[in-house]
């Protein structure tokens, strides 16, 4: 970096807290890549930044669509809303996981030339994610006047549940990252993984209409409790479960450790990509 | 480390292991491939330095290490001061982004603030010549308008040790033009360290100070008086007992032997103790003739980029076509101001009956021409920066 006066490099791995220390160094560069990717994102097309409007609410159309069509059930939550609150927290995962993970494929020229450490590109995605997500609320808005339901105070939560829903992505970001840099088999199957991984969750269908050995699994995925997260935020209804914070503690945990996993493969991306 | 080092390599290796897997076959072979093997050198502040050497012979990892891109398998790496870590200019450019966009995102992925970097936009836009295209996408530019965009984001940013990988020579004529006078200013700011990686000595060879070879991993050689005798060896047929260092006053080589005629020396040399700008000087050739036909030779004397600037011969001189003396003694006068201060080889070429060739642009020896006394003289600061640089 520009600022240090020595550096040194040597063939030791950089412990943990450097590793971290490294990011925040790095911080701004995590802005100038995500402003970087939103500006590309737009570039030369009509519509500009309404996309991030009309793609959630295309969406959207056709998921309540079906929902009504087949009658799928959401307890006392209108259908519309009910798919809404649960894309909010599933989008902003899902496009960690997938952009996080080609974010070092994409960036392959930039990793051979010019040092900055790795573990800032799952970030940069985050934040465009979270910019999505944004776009996404604001489509919320309508939506609760249009059904007249008022807005829960517990939506004050809101930057612990993107935590939450953050390190659910980075999570499994940086697992599938250090592991596709030499196993690419992988970044075949992640899209479909992904778009399997949403029916283990209740983003379309409550958990209520599986039959009871079934439902451990929307009780113990924390990404299925991220999304009741969202809803419990917004509908007065929902009931806080205590679990939720046992796996949100779980969770960090295990984005760390995969934080961890990625830094430790992060001398070779260079060499093998 | 001492404060006036600015690079500090010891004992450094980099190994690749290379995993060459057949699915068909099920076979997985791992061969361990070095491409440093214990390279140590220091880089004082202010010096530019060549790393040169074959493809393949380690040079652009040893860069790659530099930069940081990747860590070395052993060894220490300090680097005193900031680091333009770039392998190749543009590497961060977005291809959907403008120009004036590029210029932010690069120079920010290189260490830079907005804030630093926007006094020195229209500088840099200045520079690079590319004026209205700007504000246009890069992915529409033209190959040379995209190098020259990066490499004036390069150039203007401040930094303390420069790294180029064989980026040097783009562009047009009036582009090198540029960029070796923007290079030069670095230069002679005497803080500035900059390492170049070629693979061609020639294009590099007037604008640094060392030069640093590796062949197959290995430092086999750091200096500059070296080089230039090994460079100069390699690119001459005939293997000569050793050229005299460019800095002896009076160079000759040794005798050899042709059919039908014998060199018993070649000198250049001045009247007086060395050959400088600001006096003649004369190149001498002494033979024998062995068969009794016409002999000829002609000189010519080439930069160090192996370009002929002028040429002398005998061909055209009646003396030369007197067969009664069997020593020759060939003397060419060259003026004063003919030639600046700076490396220059003299090759030879001999012709017997005025068609039968014999030696061609045989590389003989190499002179040094020290500069003016006349240091201070106005008329020669203000002489023109002529591009150094021929590809």
């Amino acid at each position: 970096m520009r600022n240090r006066r020595i550096t040194t490099y040597t063939s030791e791995r950089d412990s943990l807290a450097t590793s971290m220390g490294k990011v925040w160094e790095y911080k701004s560069l995590i802005w100038v890549f995500a402003k970087r990717d939103l500006q590309v994102k737009y570039a030369q097309t009509y519509l500009g930044f309404s996309w991030s409007v009309f793609k959630p609410l295309l969406a959207l159309s056709i998921y309540v669509f079906f929902g009504y069509f087949l009658n799928w059930s959401s307890g006392d939550m209108p259908y519309a809303l009910y798919v809404l609150t649960g894309l909010l927290g599933w989008n902003l995962f899902s496009y960690i996981i997938s952009n996080g993970v080609s974010a070092v494929h994409e960036s392959t020229d930039l990793i051979k030339k010019i040092y900055f450490p790795k573990s800032i590109l799952p970030f940069s995605k985050t934040v465009v994610g979270l910019f999505e997500s944004a776009i996404s609320l604001i489509v919320l808005i309508p939506l609760l006047l249009y059904y007249q339901v008022l807005i829960s105070w517990k939506i004050i939560f809101i930057p612990l549940v993107l935590i939450f829903n953050i390190a659910c992505g980075l999570a499994i970001s940086f697992l599938a990252a250090s592991i596709s840099i030499t196993k690419r088999d992988l970044l075949q199957v992640l899209p479909y993984l992904v778009s399997m991984a949403i029916w283990l969750t209740p983003v379309f269908l409550s958990a209520s209409i599986f039959p009871a050995e079934f439902r451990f699994i929307f009780d113990y995925n924390p990404i299925a409790n991220v999304i009741d997260l969202w809803r419990w935020m917004i509908f007065d209804e929902v009931e806080f479960k205590s679990m939720w914070i046992l796996s949100f503690i779980l969770t960090l945990g295990f984005m760390v450790f995969s934080f961890y996993l990625y830094t430790v493969r992060e001398n070779k991306f260079a060499d093998s990509i | 480390m001492t404060e006036d080092i600015a690079i500090s390599v010891s004992n450094l290796s980099k190994n690749y292991s290379l995993r060459s897997s057949n699915i068909l076959e099920n076979k997985k072979v791992t061969n361990d491939f070095t491409a440093l093997n214990n390279v140590s050198f220091d880089i004082r502040k202010g010096e530019s330095v060549a790393i040169i050497g074959a493809n393949g012979s380690g040079k652009s990892t040893l860069l790659k290490i530099l930069a940081g891109v990747t860590k070395p398998t052993s060894g220490i790496i300090k680097l005193n001061g900031s680091i333009a870590s770039i392998l190749d200019v543009g590497a961060g450019f977005h291809p959907e982004l403008s120009g004036r966009e590029n210029i932010f995102v690069n120079a920010q992925l290189l260490g830079f603030s907005k804030k630093e970097i926007e006094p020195k936009v229209d500088e840099i836009i200045e520079f690079s010549g590319i004026g209205n295209f700007i504000n246009e996408p890069v992915k529409n530019y033209s190959n040379g308008m995209f190098l020259r965009l990066a490499f004036s984001i390069v150039v203007h940013l401040e930094f303390d040790i420069y790294l180029f990988d064989e980026v040097l020579g783009v562009g047009d004529a009036e582009f090198r033009y540029l960029t070796s006078r923007k290079l030069n200013q670095l230069k002679n700011d005497k803080l500035k360290t900059i390492i170049y990686v070629s693979h061609e000595v020639s294009s590099i060879v007037n604008v640094c100070d060392k030069f640093l070879e590796l062949n197959s991993g290995s430092m086999i050689s750091y200096g500059k008086a070296e080089i230039i005798k090994n460079y100069i060896k390699k690119s001459s047929k005939r293997v000569l007992k050793d050229f005299p260092n460019g800095k002896a006053t009076i160079t000759e080589c040794d005798f050899f032997m042709q059919e039908g005629f014998r060199i018993n020396a070649v000198r250049v040399f001045a009247k007086e103790d060395s050959i400088k700008e600001n006096r003649e000087f004369n190149i001498q050739l002494e033979a024998d003739r062995v068969v009794a036909k016409e002999l000829d030779f002609s000189f010519g004397i080439e930069d160090l980029t192996g370009k002929i600037l002028f040429g002398c011969s005998t061909l055209f001189l009646p003396e030369s076509k007197n067969l009664s003396t069997n020593k020759l003694l060939i003397n060419f006068t060259i003026p004063a101001f003919t030639l600046t201060s700076g490396n220059y080889i003299l090759n030879l070429t001999a012709i017997i009956d005025m068609t039968v060739i014999k030696l061609q642009f045989q590389k003989i020896l190499c002179f040094t021409i020290e500069s003016n006394v006349l240091e201070s003289n106005p008329l020669l600061i203000s002489r023109p920066n002529y591009p150094f640089f021929n590809k």
